[in-house]
């Protein structure tokens, strides 16, 4: 799929035409294979030679430029040539189209060109302003879906008249460009425009994920310092965005969800990063053609790497190691990609806390076929196993005491197969379908409980019809169908609630009852979306109607969603966005025993308004206001409800309710080495149920603010991160009471959540080498996480009468080491 | 899956630095026996505490016997009106719910509930009251010189009419490293020896052993998750405490009834208190005398 976007993208050369052009396509080489479209700016200089004391004009910075999403596709050699005038401060007074393409793309062009900066003509030594023709070349990009890449000579543009207004400047003959291998810059964060049906997006790219500091290489965890998120406990990698709780949040890969993208719910990313083409983070107001979450969204794209020859790649660090494989075929029409990754902290995690065994597995397997200029065929398989073992006592006893032993396990696996084809008439189809499996384990066996086991096993099957249609120039329609199934089972011996006329123990007694569950359920949602593009508007609309079948419900949800957007500059646009959307409650709520299989879908209406802005030096800002209504929010009860039968017992209702509110900034910057982005969330979230006022939402978090900061040269790479978050409401204990009939304390708490953790802080700093051996390219990097052993306080421990406490501190320091090195 | 990710992360981190809840420290209540434990409508409940540290500490009991407490613990939230609480006559040793007041809640409750049809919330108080009984929360307050709450506690009983009621275990008898004391044929909460008289070494590790004899653990009724009437069974618990020395395990319960004490190294006479419960609103307790030398 390609991305509509402007990404302002700045590029110093040096003094001569040659150098900068070449700096510039270099740049451009780097900054992304996925682009539809990436700008290739060939300067030519139409006009008589110069005399030698006139110099011409030179590029200093311009942007990049990719077609809207939904555009008819360009021939690869498409250029727009342009007749610019340069004044004497170098900025472009007036600009205009000499040879077009088309309207659309001329439109795009244009008013790229008014934003360029040239170090303006001179003549002896003298400012002078200058009139120059410039060629704008648009390529398509070297990705296998798309058209394969092509070493780009410089346009031959011939010399044309165009009288200078001072002394025409010297023609300077093309010079030849190497085409240079992609390399990678760290990590770009760009606030992503004009996605058609989003009202903001912040896009991440694989190959350029890996240097930001505190997130080990792992491109996803950078989520954690977007606008809109707020600071996950433990550093968990769940998210809590706008408000929503974590479950909100969804994790999709190539459009199909998966309970989780992190080994463990808080370690590295299932999937390697080398095979994530793209990352899209959706704080809210996602587009309709996904569905089912609340919240926002986490969606990744995957794709055969930008690789032209063989190329094989070893990864260790202190944690794990991994191997990677691509092989392109059929000139690059085709290729195979594996990975396979494996933590080793059982050799060293028994030193640090003994009695703890925890290992995780990942692998993935890529193949990628274009069968024309039509047709792509896609087929990817991952998965992952994670162990987590406990034996003996751990910490001062508790649930962990001598003789306890315990695992949990969870595997996943996925097959994803997709077909794109671009059909006459402008018309683009994408059908995918996927199979997969989930299994999740967890036994335990404590002095006096006797043995748990409980066993989770779920099968799934989706299908995805996406296709786009291209009705004029100012319309646009998106029409698909996405449906997913799940047929669970679960067996064992599993804790349920305990029976009414049962009274508190004063040592936990978990009552137990063999289950054997089977649960089907059943998702399938129709969406047409139109867009209108009548410059400077936009405007896109659409509904969703999902059928959803689970437990006792069986009933279509409605969700209308619409996104604006005005163009009221060059450099700024304003967007609204309000939708509604729908998620379906965790299986475990419905369960027909010890759940309440009649809980309704949980709703959400999400809205928002802001602006973004482009600045030069690759500078980017958007602030964006939300208010996000939820209802239909399933919560823990224990109620006993009549029934024809005789009594039943409920243990959830669908009658919590919630809102949150708030605003988001974030400001970029990428320019040439450096990178880095500052976001700032002011948020606040609340809870309610029938005869309960509003509560602050537990992981409320009413300031969150994140620095990032990269610079990278001569090979050397330096990066900090920095996060302040305010801490979340806790219950204010204002004394306890004893329970003679179990001996323990039940606290006594303020009646509202009022107070807080204190703010959390962490820095965390990054330093990355690159190395160059014979044919071995690589990288070592340090990675040190929560460099001056913040506090990071997740919570209060009391004492057993809560007459005392003390903080419950975050995570420690956690440095890593790790070397990277690819024989390409 | 998330949220027990967090609970995982939460359970590995062992609090640290705290007071042991097995040694006390300053006024506390260890025990409140109820006679009976369960009882219809009509009798009388009596309540008596096992204080430690507390001279000087001025107790008071209260109990809800609204519509709005007794349909709340047959889980009808939405019944009755106001809470009502109402003291407990206290004479030192015990405090007295009259059967009378017991009486007139319960005829309360249903005069109020009124005559309901099948499946209607009232109905379902009703169906509960009689199958497993409804449950009555008393409250213990014990206030210092100064007014200040020093204690604040709570007990349970049930009010029920049905005919096998659960009743308490017998008063305790254990060992203290081979010597026995019980509180058998004695005072209230006294465990005196039934020979020697305990002495230990300062320092050493004391067993402290229960009799193992529970067959006094019973059977109560229960509505399971699916709605159905179940039997549940009590169990033996055993929780110790003192004002010194450390103990292996705040409470054990069978077969592992045992405990380690690890006496004081400072010679002198200390508490050793005994409580037995069966998880089910039974209890017993008692307090002997160890002498380390």
């Amino acid at each position: 799929m390609h991305e509509a976007r402007r990404t302002a993208h700045t590029h110093r050369g040096g003094g001569s035409v040659h150098a900068l052009v070449q700096s510039y396509v270099r740049s451009l080489a780097r900054t992304e294979r996925w682009s539809l479209a990436t700008g290739i700016a060939v300067l030519t200089f139409a006009a008589p030679l110069l005399a030698q004391e006139v110099t011409p004009p030179s590029l200093i910075e311009s942007p990049e430029v990719t077609l809207p999403e939904g555009a008819e596709p360009i021939a690869e050699d498409a250029s727009v040539l342009l007749a610019l005038t340069i004044d004497a401060e170098g900025n472009v007074s007036d600009a205009s189209i000499v040879e077009g393409v088309r309207e659309d793309v001329d439109a795009l062009v244009l008013e790229a060109a008014r934003t360029m900066r040239f170090a303006p003509a001179t003549r002896d030594d003298q400012p002078v302003p200058a009139r120059i023709r410039f060629r704008f070349r648009v390529t398509a990009p070297p990705a296998l879906e798309e058209t394969p890449p092509e070493e780009t000579p410089p346009e031959e543009t011939p010399p044309e008249e165009t009288p200078p207004e001072e002394t025409p400047p010297e023609e300077t003959p093309p010079e030849a460009l190497d085409p240079e291998p992609v390399e990678e810059l760290g990590v770009t964060a760009s606030v992503v425009r004009e996605e058609e049906g989003a009202a903001s997006r912040i896009t991440l790219r694989g190959e350029e994920l890996t240097t930001v500091p505190g997130t080990f290489g792992e491109p996803l965890r950078a989520v954690a310092s977007f606008p809109g998120v707020a600071r996950s406990p433990f550093g968990i990698g769940f998210f809590l965005v706008r408000g929503a709780d974590f479950q909100n949040t969804g994790f999709l890969v190539d459009g199909f969800p998966v309970p989780l993208l992190y080994h463990l719910g808080a370690g590295p990313a299932i999937l390697h990063n080398r095979l994530i083409e793209q990352m899209d983070f959706y704080s809210g107001n996602y587009p309709l053609r996904f569905g089912r979450f609340g919240g926002g969204l986490v969606s990744l794209d995957t794709s055969f790497p930008n690789v032209r020859t063989p190329l094989g790649e070893i990864s260790i660090d202190a944690a794990r190691a991994s191997v990677f494989a691509a092989f392109p075929f059929d000139e690059q029409r085709g290729g195979v990609a594996v990975a396979v990754r494996r933590s080793y902290f059982e050799l060293f995690l028994p030193f640090i806390v003994p009695g703890i065994e925890l290992s995780y597995t990942d692998y993935q397997a890529l193949a990628q076929y274009r069968v024309n200029d039509a047709v792509s065929l896609s087929a990817f398989f991952f998965g992952a196993d994670d162990r987590l073992d406990q034996s003996g006592q751990i910490g001062d006893g508790g649930l962990l005491s001598e003789g306890s032993r315990s695992g949990a396990s969870f595997d996943l696996q996925r097959l994803i197969v997709t077909m794109r084809v671009r059909l006459p008439g402008r018309a683009q189809l994408r059908l995918s379908g996927m199979i997969g499996r989930d299994a999740s384990g967890f036994d335990t066996s404590q002095p006096g409980f006797g043995l748990l086991h409980f066993a989770f096993e779920a099968f799934f099957a989706g299908w995805r019809l996406e296709t786009e249609v291209i009705q004029s120039r100012e319309l646009r329609a998106r029409i698909g169908i996405d449906v997913n199934t799940l047929s669970a089972s679960i067996l064992g011996t599993a804790p349920v609630p305990s029976g009414l006329g049962e009274m508190p123990r004063p040592l936990p007694t978990i009552p137990t009852s063999e289950t054997s569950l089977n649960v089907i359920q059943a998702f399938a949602a129709a969406y047409y979306e139109q867009v209108v593009d009548l410059p400077p508007l936009e405007l896109s609309a659409g509904l969703r109607v999902d059928f959803m079948r689970y437990g006792d419900v069986f009933e279509p949800v409605f969700d209308p969603r619409a996104v604006a957007r005005i163009r009221v500059h060059p450099l700024l646009t304003i967007k609204a966005a309000s939708g509604l959307f729908v998620q379906q409650p965790s299986p475990f709520t419905i369960f027909r025993v010890g759940g309440n299989p009649r809980v309704a879908p949980e709703r959400s209406w999400q809205n928002s308004a802001g602006i973004e802005m482009t600045f030069p030096y690759g500078i980017e800002a958007n602030l964006t206001g939300f208010y996000n209504r939820q209802w239909n929010i399933a919560r823990g009860v224990d109620e006993i409800m009549p029934t024809e039968d005789g009594l039943r017992r409920n243990f959830f209702s669908d009658d919590g309710e919630g809102q949150a509110w708030g605003l988001e900034a974030m400001l970029r910057m990428r320019y040439e080495g450096f990178y880095g982005w500052l976001t700032y969330t002011f948020s606040r979230s609340e809870r309610w149920s029938p005869g309960v006022s509003p509560q602050v939402f537990g992981f409320d978090q009413t300031h969150v603010l994140n620095l990032v900061v990269s610079y990278g040269f001569d090979g050397w790479r330096f990066g900090g991160r920095f996060q302040l978050a305010t801490g979340r409401p806790i219950s204010t204990i204002t004394g306890s009471r004893y329970d003679a009939d179990s001996g323990g304390y039940a606290a006594i708490r303020a009646p509202s959540l009022e107070e807080r953790l204190d703010y959390s802080h962490q820095l965390d700093i990054r330093i990355d080498r690159d190395f160059d051996i014979g044919p071995i390219r690589g990288s070592v990097f340090l990675d040190v996480a929560n460099v001056y052993f913040s506090e990071l306080p997740e919570g209060r421990i009391y004492q057993y009468d809560y007459g005392a406490s003390t903080t419950l501190r975050g995570l420690p320091i956690i440095p890593t080491i790790g070397i990277r090195g690819a024989l390409q | 899956m998330k949220r027990v990710l967090i609970v995982l992360f939460l359970i590995g981190c062992g609090p640290s630095g705290f007071d042991p809840p097995t040694i006390v420290m300053g006024p506390r209540v260890l025990s409140i026996v109820s006679e009976p434990v369960e009882a219809a409508p009509g009798a009388d409940f009596t309540f008596r505490p096992m204080l430690a540290q507390a001279e000087g500490v001025e107790l008071t009991w209260a109990i809800d016997l609204s519509t709005r407490a007794l349909a709340a613990s047959a889980g009808q939230y939405q019944l009755g009106e106001t809470a009502a609480a109402i003291e407990l006559e206290w004479d030192g040793e015990r405090a007295l719910l009259s059967g009378g007041a017991t009486q007139a809640a319960i005829d309360a409750l249903f005069a109020e509930l009124g005559e309901a049809p099948p499946g209607a919330p009232e109905a379902v108080v009703r169906e509960v009251y009689e199958t497993v009984g409804l449950t009555l929360v008393v409250n213990l307050v014990g206030r210092d010189a100064e007014g200040a709450i020093v204690i604040d506690a709570f007990k349970r009983v049930v009010l029920t009419p049905r005919a096998d009621v659960t009743t308490n275990p017998p008063a305790p008898r254990f060992a203290i490293g081979g010597t026995w004391v019980s509180a058998r044929g004695g005072e209230p909460f006294v465990c005196a020896p039934e020979s020697d008289a305990p002495v230990v070494s300062a320092g050493s590790v004391v067993i402290l052993s229960p009799e193992p004899d529970e067959t006094w653990i019973e059977t109560f009724p229960s509505i399971d998750i699916e709605g159905r009437t179940v039997q549940g069974t009590e169990d033996a618990y055993y929780s110790w405490f003192s004002t010194a020395g450390a103990f292996s395990f705040a409470t054990t319960r069978p077969p592992d009834r045992d405990v380690e004490w690890t006496a004081p190294e400072e010679p002198g006479t200390y508490p050793l208190w005994l409580v037995v419960r069966d998880g089910h609103l039974g209890g017993s307790a008692c307090r002997a005398e160890v002498t380390v030398h």
